[in-house]
């Protein structure tokens, strides 16, 4: 075998792809994930409810906008991480990521459910109606239909992990372009849904004091993301991996935890 | 007070969405912690059973 120079970044690949070492340095980071996330979803929803300013247009109903954007932008973000989770899976055969890619996909369709009903909550009184079929919606729901079809594929061969996990990989890849879709929907097909109005690259359409809370709420979403993600994949380790040493060991010092 | 409970005519539309945004997470959270503590039960009892053996 020739001598292979590491460094840091790829001893901690190495790690991060070890089902235990995983299991082991994510614990660290969940209380404070979840901790970051509620404070600022407590900040962002007060700043977002009671300081910013009535729309001059859609007065107090814009508030929407504070849950509605930025759980369309997670479920699309969410979407992403498992499409890359995805490639990983495929290629590499990882199991970290396999776990990553699956507990990625119960909150980011939860997202998904989330933009979809409080954007028609928002087009009641804004547009006179709950639904229309415009590329942006319509993709958004295929979104949806795609998280589902990942979770059911993987559980329609749940005697074979490894086999579930690829067979919903292929799904999470191909169903990329629908992420691609959805951004660009608002360009090549103007309809009734508004245009991008934030834009990391470009100029946005909003002041600061209406931008401020839906940038916490975009970073409370994350870190809630980052939580939800962690503890879903260390329990699909677990499960997964039940078999093993690591688990063994693991779920018995949590059992004396437990007690005393 | 009155005033941001209505939120200017839009109590419904507004009060629904955050509602549905906090009790998602919530779900989710309640979810999970369930989760973990049935998987941990399962394995625990599998290695009873191995050890009983």
């Amino acid at each position: 075998m020739h001598k292979q120079r590491t460094n840091a970044i790829v001893t901690l690949y190495h790690k991060l792809g070890s089902p235990p070492s995983f299991y082991r340095i994510s614990g660290y980071f969940l209380k404070w994930l979840l901790l970051l996330s509620i404070g600022l979803l407590i900040w962002g929803l007060y700043e977002g409810l009671v300081l910013a300013p009535a729309d001059y247009q859609q007065g107090d109903s814009f508030r929407i906008i504070y849950v509605h954007v930025p759980a369309a932008w997670m479920s699309m973000f969410v979407y992403g991480i498992m499409g890359l989770c995805g490639i990983i899976a495929i290629i590499w055969r990882m199991k970290v990521a396999e776990a990553v890619m699956m507990a990625s996909a119960p909150i980011g369709a939860w997202f998904t459910v989330i933009a979809l009903v409080t954007g028609s909550l928002w087009g009641k009184p804004m547009w006179g109606t709950w639904w229309e079929w415009d590329a942006r919606m319509t993709s958004e729901l295929i979104l949806l239909f795609l998280y589902i079809g990942i979770m059911a594929t993987y559980s329609a061969f749940s005697e074979d992990s490894r086999k579930a996990a690829r067979m919903a990989a292929l799904i999470a890849v191909v169903g990329i372009f629908n992420v691609v879709i959805i951004h660009f929907s608002v360009k090549w097909w103007s309809s009734i849904h508004q245009g991008t109005t934030v834009s990391l690259m470009g100029e946005s359409h909003i002041t600061w004091d209406m931008l401020r809370p839906l940038l916490i709420m975009a970073f409370a979403t994350k870190f809630y993301y980052g939580y939800s993600m962690l503890k879903r994949a260390r329990i699909y380790l677990l499960e997964t991996e039940s078999h093993k040493r690591w688990v063994q060991d693991t779920v018995n010092e949590s059992n004396n935890g437990d007690k005393s | 007070m009155n005033e941001f409970f209505n939120m200017g005519g839009y109590a419904f539309y507004v009060w629904s969405s955050i509602g549905l945004f906090l009790g998602a997470m919530v779900i989710d959270f309640i979810g999970l912690s369930m989760k973990e503590k049935t998987v941990k039960r399962n394995i625990k009892s599998w290695m009873r059973r191995k050890l009983n053996k």
